[in-house]
């Protein structure tokens, strides 16, 4: 729950992105987007390492630290884990029934670290559609894998930055960005 | 148009009945900016919010656009945000720093009093010009209390305290918190529901949804460890209703745990844990216990027409909102913090208001869904017309998951609305200082 890296939403890592990475990271993120609109939950949250965060910053501090500042979401693994399983069960009742979405990824870029972690940055946008609703969430991903797993990584940190001015007229977000 | 009456409140069987027409219909709306929004004090913002001399926020109060800032001798000041000119938003950023507000569209610039200080080609105005005519237009009152800037459309209403009634000594609980002063951190939720802004009253201070709407972030505490029992149990944490008065109502109670992970939200450990249990014992010895035990229990707090004051997981949310039109709301929402929060304690304060909090948070979007669902179910109000709001009115106990609270505020909505005058359900007392609630708390609450 503390040193965290804080990948700001606008900040990159030095230096070009590695095209080969960068590439593998964009068909895993193909497979991220898939997890998510197949609701495959379950799958999904176990490409997170026990000590990760899933992080979405207010409309109005996209480039917030979550100690500082209010944000949307700031969960551990513990509470993306209950997320997840809400969403599952039926409890998490804007999802239930489930909404249909689609996450659309591009942009994507991957920069080999130091330390032997992986940054990424990628922008998304996910459609999510209820009765007569269309919610549309435009942003920018950015992500610390660590290689491993059965996908081949793991996520450390995710943060969602909304490129919306306000969450309105959407209201909330019921899904996972 | 909606037929009368709007509200039956039926003391003899007793029955509480709400008409769901009030929800949807374009003319209560009318009505509700006259009688409502247009003669009550509304919440502007906090004073931490413009710590410094031409800080600035804009926002929305009743309808209107107004920048809220601090004049260079630091007094707070609010001004319609509007050219007197021809009219432009003259601020469109939600916040920002200047010591002028300067209007484009030709150039006139006012400095954070309000004073008309420039503007090109003043000689062609002629010698009678009088800039001091056109400073920027302020709401008929501007007024704070313990921190929180209220204003009033209308000259004709009684001051703020007065106003805020029993009220008042719910924002104290909230604002002696802090030694160094509660403040707004930055960031704000900037939400809607697609649902009428008075289910946002009633549902921001409705103890009744809790278990069921709220099942999933219960069952979040449980996963973690958390003893429920700590805090639903009878005795632990009396929980009751309050009509404050004026349309005010509270839900809250005194905490009978001796402090350790009251409330709602994960529980505290280690070094947060430790602070927090210090700041206790050092308000126990400023305050006494029998406050101290109130200020750590947990309170939802509505302020007629639309201001939520919530305590419930060691975070506090502030939460003000707005028609746009009959079935859709806008909502904005603030965490208030103690400025002198160890970094620790901040930590799992952030943490957990995050849980519970905001449209994205393990509650309030199933607050938003329950919303929208009601409203969508108001369609069909000409067959279905009524509301059911009597829990809890037969008996002489007032617990948090009954339903007084609601009355209060739709009481006072009915009075300003058609003039009918509804005798106060339980007897109730104004301002009352630091002795207790208003009233007694039932021994079996």
């Amino acid at each position: 729950m503390s040193q965290r890296a804080l990948p700001l939403g606008s900040v990159i890592p030095p230096g070009s992105p590695d095209p080969e990475l960068s590439r593998r990271v964009e068909l895993w993120l193909y497979e991220d987007a898939e997890l998510l609109d197949s609701w495959q939950l379950r799958e999904w949250y176990a490409r997170f390492t026990p000590d990760s965060e899933y992080l979405v910053p207010a409309t109005d501090r996209p480039e917030g630290d979550p100690d500082l500042h209010l944000f949307f979401v700031r969960d551990d693994w513990f509470l993306l884990g209950q997320r997840v399983d809400a969403m599952l069960n039926g409890t998490a009742w804007a999802e239930s029934p489930r909404s249909v979405t689609r996450h659309i990824v591009s942009n994507v870029r991957a920069w080999p670290m130091p330390d032997g972690t992986i940054e990424i940055a990628a922008n998304f946008v996910v459609y999510r559609s209820a009765l007569a609703q269309l919610d549309v969430y435009p942003g920018a991903y950015r992500m610390t894998l660590v290689a491993g797993g059965a996908s081949g990584f793991e996520i450390r940190s995710r943060r969602s930055t909304l490129s919306l001015a306000q969450l309105r007229p959407a209201g909330r977000v019921s899904v996972i960005l | 148009m909606i037929p009368r009456p709007y509200v039956i409140d039926d003391r003899e069987t007793p029955r509480f009945r709400v008409h769901r027409g009030t929800m949807v219909d374009r003319d209560v709306l009318e009505d509700e900016r006259r009688n409502i929004f247009d003669t009550s004090w509304l919440y502007v913002g906090h004073e931490s919010e413009i710590k410094a001399p031409h800080d600035f926020r804009t926002r929305n109060v009743g309808g209107r656009p107004i920048i809220l800032t601090r004049n260079a001798d630091g007094d707070v000041r609010v001004f319609v945000n509007s050219c007197p000119h021809r009219g432009m938003q003259i601020e469109t950023r939600g916040e920002g720093h200047g010591r002028f507000l300067k209007c484009f569209y030709h150039g006139w610039s006012f400095n954070t009093s309000g004073d008309l200080v420039a503007l090109p080609g003043e000689e062609s105005y002629g010698p009678d010009f009088d800039r001091h005519n056109l400073c920027l237009a302020q709401p008929a009152k501007v007024s704070s209390f313990r921190g929180f800037v209220f204003l009033s459309w209308t000259d004709d209403i009684v001051d703020l305290e007065t106003y805020l009634g029993g009220a008042a000594d719910i924002i104290d609980l909230f604002a002696d918190q802090s030694d160094t002063g509660m403040e707004v951190i930055g960031g704000s939720h900037l939400y809607a529901a697609k649902a009428n802004w008075k289910l946002l009253s009633e549902n921001s201070m409705d103890g009744y949804h809790a278990l069921t709407t709220h099942h999933r972030y219960l069952a979040m505490l449980k996963e973690s460890g958390k003893v429920l029992s700590t805090v639903f149990a009878p005795g632990s944490a009396p929980n009751v209703a309050y009509d404050l008065g004026n349309g005010h109502a509270v839900i809250g109670g005194a905490d009978g745990t001796g402090g350790q992970n009251t409330g709602l939200g994960r529980d505290l450990a280690g070094e947060a844990l430790e602070h927090q249990l210090a700041r206790r014992a050092r308000f126990v010895a400023k305050f006494g216990a029998d406050w101290t035990n109130r200020m750590f229990s947990g309170r939802n707090l509505v302020i007629f027409p639309n201001l939520a004051l919530v305590d419930l997981i060691m975070g506090i949310t502030v939460r003000t909102y707005y028609p746009v039109e009959p079935g859709y709301m806008e909502v904005t929402a603030w965490s208030l913090q103690p400025s002198d929060d160890e970094p620790a304690l901040r930590q799992m304060r952030q943490e957990n208001f995050l849980t519970f909090w905001g449209p994205a948070g393990l509650a309030t979007p199933d607050d938003i869904e329950a919303l929208e669902r009601c409203q969508r179910g108001f369609a069909a109000h000409q067959v279905a017309p009524w509301n059911d709001i009597s829990r809890g009115m037969s008996t002489a106990n007032k617990p948090f998951t009954d339903e007084l609270q609601m009355r209060t505020f739709w009481r006072e909505w009915d009075r300003r609305m058609t003039g009918t005058v509804h005798p106060q359900e339980v007897e109730q007392t104004g301002r009352s200082g630091r002795i207790g609630w208003p009233g007694q708390i039932p021994a079996n609450a």
